[in-house]
């Protein structure tokens, strides 16, 4: 009867904090439930421990070297208390006696980051019967992620996304361990980043000045509502494509294209030739590494179309000074180099789209390359050309997940093989993770987390389980399946995978 | 037609979407290859109109409403009075629609009335023919048509029943307009306007996924601002049988997901028939058989037939099982009941994709062919069991709906019965075959909603032509209409709205406006409005 549930996590990453979870004991049996995405290492057994809501608390472990106050820790008891009962509405979290039979789960992790992860693993494995009580089953985790960087992209310029839509992605990405939201805030349609330094820019480019865009206060609101849930928020500021919105605010900042010998009123790229172009950026720039605390920064580099740049004289005539003769790929690696040592000034590590790499190989090593395009065969290809350089690698291209299609496309996000190229183990290494894209040319608030959600959550076990360990696609669904009710349960918009049902259905509209 | 400054905006246009087509992999630029063209939405001269009204005469003279002054009320002739309640209703749901559910937001006596622009106080509901339907339930045959004159001092709906009224309250609504002061128009207008299609409906599958009532209710109001008219509501199917019967409780206590959070019961069934007879729309329950009824075997033994493996039962359950008497014992006790229950004048029985490999298994089956001499054509046994179904819900006083699979059988038919179209790829034929055969039909193949894809699939929706199959003027008159299926493998409450909308409104558009309305990028424009109305 007085049997200690020992669940031990560890492994995350940094220094040292222990802290406990106390359970009320005696004994039953049920079969566990999956835990998605899959611990690394996972033993469990049938005997079961009922939790008492009135009496279970987290709580600190004495030789934990993070106490109370510990900001990101107290916030997460209080959140997975409600999540793991989600029936129970007292409150009280932290001021119960404890009983005299309880027993203690212990979970240990050398940062808060890992102690955030072992606590939704927790939340997974705790569940109810048919009567409504709870039951943990005797468990035992050694957990830890296969990719360091676990990403989600939202685009906010094709359409803009409420905070609170943006917020409630946070939560759903922290139940799957992603770890970064990556946020494509502005693109041609529109520049919703309210900019202290230069607000035209969302006073012209947004599509509302007042309703569609997001202020400093929101900025900061997200941000520190995914640092709670162990989230990175990584902003990517796209140039010199990609930026029709930013003209409207910032005069002689695109180039302007030409129609024969006069401009045709249509504008480009930004323009490479103009020094006030790299002012703009340094102070731009210099403001985003200021508001988003990330070490990381997304420059975008994508998708550069030299049609207009080719059309306009003054861009040539720096073409023939720069010595670049018609190469327009120079023209493009000269600027993203420029744009490349501002961020580098600012102690800001760049992330570019491999378009970059593409045109120009020899941009500074501690750059991170993103690959977006093309099928297998060539992003396997490029995985190798760019590790084989040395530089540093995120994986998109399988995971394009604004592509719809009719039926089970999960299986596809799940089945990707990110280290499946030729290239050395030193090689294999530099992959540092991947990310799911959610591209807004159809994506609003009112679908996108149907869209994202279940569907991301494949991606998200492949980027931190082990591939031999979750290498069925078969085995997987019925815990996948498990899992998006769990998701629906928390009030999660998460589209089913197949027919079936789920205890708690979705209530909204 | 194309001028050369045409083409020109157009490849214009083109080369502005490619720019901002961010980020395909290669295998999507496949999908871009046989692209349709990417549209910019610009205003329409129809404004946002959707579906598009038979005869529309729009002024550029605008007149000021306010929520202050403006009422809905009944014409001095109309045959519906304040004891309409049907009518009342929609008065005050549309009130509150145009002025954003306010509680009268502008304060009175600012003096705007006086000074500014003309003002509208007044929309006048005249419903014209002496009865007016209000208390009864819309059908095949209901009169939709309804005419709209906006003009000074008050505008004039009139129509010869309930049903057009209620049209043309929501052709008003989507006259009105806003500029960035708040201050609500609508441009002075003439519209005369019917549907050419009486059969406007959108299937659901309660089956695959269980849909919460509240979904179903929404989805009934999104129904009616697209003028949609008939929710074919597929009730049950092999996966759950969530309607409560009150005869045979068991089906759901044994056969619903779960007997209590995932079933319908008969009040959540009058509050869906009720909320859709107040916007004019039928409700048509599908009780899908003889396949299809895996759950229906649950709680009704000896309904499904026994498959054998070899001579012995191998325990699992075809379609049901046609050669009991008991069989149609339970499906006369059944219809009678879902008869009273659903006031349509229609049903539907499915009738679709029976797998006649458990029936060719049973050797007592097989007993009964011999005995019928139906030697080994398994449709014919089929048609011996609907032929038995059609009979007893005929003497419910009902009309049936039946998937093509019936007709193709050569299942003898009552002559108002309706042969639904489903079966993609040679559907023109069929409906060829169908109308031929003297039967009325509505299409359904082209609408296949659950099939989704990336990028703008509304237009491939938008540009089916439901009379294009080959056939004299007697056989077009026998289409019906149309339904877009949304069926339920992959889809629940968390996705139904998004998934639906606005595709489902292409559909209705093809329906309801007149067959030349095929302008692609004037629906784009005015559908691009519509999809912000119904998102607010």
């Amino acid at each position: 009867m007085e049997t200690t549930g020992l669940v031990s996590f560890g492994r995350y990453t940094c220094s040292h904090l222990y802290f406990l979870l106390l359970i009320v004991l005696p004994l039953g049996q049920h079969t566990v439930e999956g835990v998605w995405p899959l611990p690394q290492i996972f033993t469990s057994s049938i005997e079961r421990y009922p939790l008492n809501p009135q009496a279970f608390y987290f709580g600190y472990g004495r030789q934990s070297a993070a106490q109370f106050g510990c900001s990101v820790l107290d916030a997460a008891f209080i959140r997975y208390y409600s999540l793991i009962f989600p029936d129970y509405t007292g409150n009280g979290v932290l001021h119960n006696n404890l009983s005299v039979s309880a027993g203690k789960a212990s979970l240990n992790a050398e940062t808060v980051w890992g102690a955030v992860r072992g606590l939704e693993t927790f939340s997974q494995l705790v569940y109810q019967d048919d009567f409504g009580s709870y039951f943990v089953n005797q468990t035992e985790i050694d957990d830890f992620p296969r990719f360091p960087f676990r990403g989600i992209l939202l685009d906010t310029s094709r359409h803009f996304i409420p905070v609170h839509a943006i917020l409630k992605t946070l939560d759903a990405m922290a139940y799957s361990k992603f770890n970064v939201f990556h946020w494509h805030i502005v693109d041609d349609p529109s520049f919703p980043y309210q900019s202290q330094t230069f607000p035209d820019l969302s006073r012209k480019g947004a599509f509302h000045p007042m309703t569609h865009i997001y202020t400093q206060s929101d900025v900061r609101r997200v941000i520190s509502h995914a640092r709670l849930r162990g989230i990175r928020v990584l902003p990517e500021f796209d140039s010199p494509g990609h930026t029709k919105s930013w003209g409207k605010g910032q005069s002689d900042l695109l180039t302007p294209c030409y129609s024969g010998s006069t401009p045709s009123g249509a504008f480009g790229p930004v323009n490479p030739a103009l020094p006030s172009t790299y002012q703009f950026m340094a102070t731009l720039l210099k403001e985003v590494s200021s508001v988003f605390p990330d070490s990381y920064i997304h420059l975008g580099g994508d998708e550069v179309n030299f049609s207009c740049w080719k059309s306009n004289p003054d861009v040539r005539a720096f073409m023939q000074k720069m010595g670049f003769g018609v190469d327009f790929t120079k023209l493009e690696a000269f600027y993203m180099e420029n744009i490349v040592n501002i961020t580098t000034f600012l102690n800001k590590t760049a992330i570019v789209w491999q378009d970059v790499f593409d045109y120009h190989e020899l941009i500074p090593k501690d750059t991170v390359l993103h690959i977006w395009k093309g099928s297998p065969a060539n992003y396997r290809k490029e995985l190798s050309r760019m590790t084989k350089a040395g530089m540093r690698v995120l994986l998109a291209a399988p995971w394009y997940i604004n592509h719809i299609s009719y039926g089970q496309d999960w299986r596809n996000y799940y089945t990707v093989q990110p280290l499946n190229f030729s290239g050395t183990a030193e090689q294999k290494k530099l992959v540092i993770g991947g990310e799911v894209c959610m591209w807004g040319e159809y994506v609003d608030a009112t679908n996108l987390t149907p869209r994202l959600w279940p569907r991301a959550s494949a991606a998200a076990e492949r980027l931190w389980s082990d591939e031999k360990q979750t290498s069925s696609v078969d085995k997987a669904f019925p815990r996948l399946q498990d899992f998006r009710c769990k998701l629906v349960r928390r009030g999660i918009r998460a589209e089913p995978l197949y027919v079936g049902h789920c205890k708690h259905e979705y209530q909204g509209v | 037609m194309t001028s050369p400054l045409q083409l020109a905006l157009l490849l214009l246009a083109l080369g502005f979407s490619r720019g901002l087509q961010h980020h395909y992999p290669d295998q999507a630029d496949q999908v871009d290859g046989e692209a349709e063209l990417e549209l910019v939405a610009e205003p329409s001269k129809f404004g946002s109109l959707w579906p598009l009204p038979q005869k529309v005469k729009l002024s550029a003279v605008s007149l000021k409403l306010t929520g202050v002054s403006f009422q809905i009320a009944d014409a001095k002739g109309s045959s519906a009075g304040s004891g309409c309640s049907l009518l009342q209703d929609a008065y005050r749901r549309y009130y509150e629609y145009v002025f954003g559910g306010a509680k009268r937001q502008q304060q009175p006596g600012k003096g705007r009335r006086a000074a500014g622009p003309a003002v509208l106080t007044e929309l006048q509901v005249w419903i014209t023919s002496p009865d007016p339907e209000c208390d009864g339930y819309p059908g095949v045959a209901s009169d939709e048509s309804y005419e709209l004159t906006v003009d000074q001092p008050y505008a004039v709906l009139k129509a010869p029943k309930v049903w057009g009224a209620l049209h043309g309250l929501e052709t008003f609504s989507q006259l009105v307009y806003e500029d960035e002061y708040g201050v609500k128009s609508i441009n002075s207008t003439t519209i005369s306007d019917f549907p050419r299609f009486a059969h406007r409906g959108i299937l659901l599958d309660s089956a695959r996924h269980f849909l919460p009532i509240k979904v179903i209710l929404a989805n009934l109001e999104t129904m009616a601002m697209n003028k949609l008219n008939v929710f074919h509501w597929h009730i049950t199917d092999d996966q759950s049988f969530p309607y409560l019967s009150r005869t045979f409780p068991q089906l759901s206590q044994q056969g619903a997901y779960h007997p209590y959070t995932h079933v319908y019961t008969p009040a959540d069934v009058k509050m869906v028939v009720e909320f859709g007879r107040l916007r004019g729309i039928r409700v048509i329950p599908e009780f899908d058989t003889p396949g299809h009824t895996q759950s229906w075997g649950k709680g009704q033994t000896d309904l499904l037939t026994p498959c054998y493996s070899g001579s012995k039962p191998s325990g699992s359950f075809g379609p049901v099982n046609p050669i009991l008497n008991t069989t149609y014992d339970f499906m006369s006790q059944f219809f009678k009941e879902i008869s009273t229950v659903f006031p349509d004048a229609y049903v539907h029985l499915g009738g679709d994709e029976v797998d006649f490999s458990c029936w060719k298994s049973n050797p007592d089956i097989q007993t009964f062919m011999d005995q019928q001499g139906f030697g080994k054509d398994f449709s014919k046994l089929e048609s011996f069991y609907i032929q038995k179904l059609l009979n007893i819900v005929a003497t419910t006083q009902k009309g049936y709906m039946i998937w093509q699979e019936v007709f193709d059988n050569g299942v003898q038919l009552k002559p108002d019965a309706v042969v639904h179209v489903w079966i993609g790829g040679g559907a023109n034929d069929e409906m060829g075959k169908v109308t031929a055969a003297g039967y009325t039909t509505i299409l359904s193949a082209p609408w296949y909603l659950d099939y989704i894809s990336y990028a703008q699939d509304w237009q491939k929706y938008y540009k089916v032509e439901p009379l294009s199959f080959n056939g004299t003027e007697e056989q077009k008159k026998l289409v019906i209409g149309g339904e877009a299926c949304l069926w339920g493998e992959y889809v629940d409450a968390t996705n139904l709205t998004p998934r639906l909308w606005p595709r489902a409104s292409a559909v209705a558009e093809r329906l309801w406006s007149a067959a030349d309305v095929t302008d692609i990028n004037d629906a784009f424009n005015r559908l691009s409005v519509h999809r912000c109305r119904m998102v607010a």
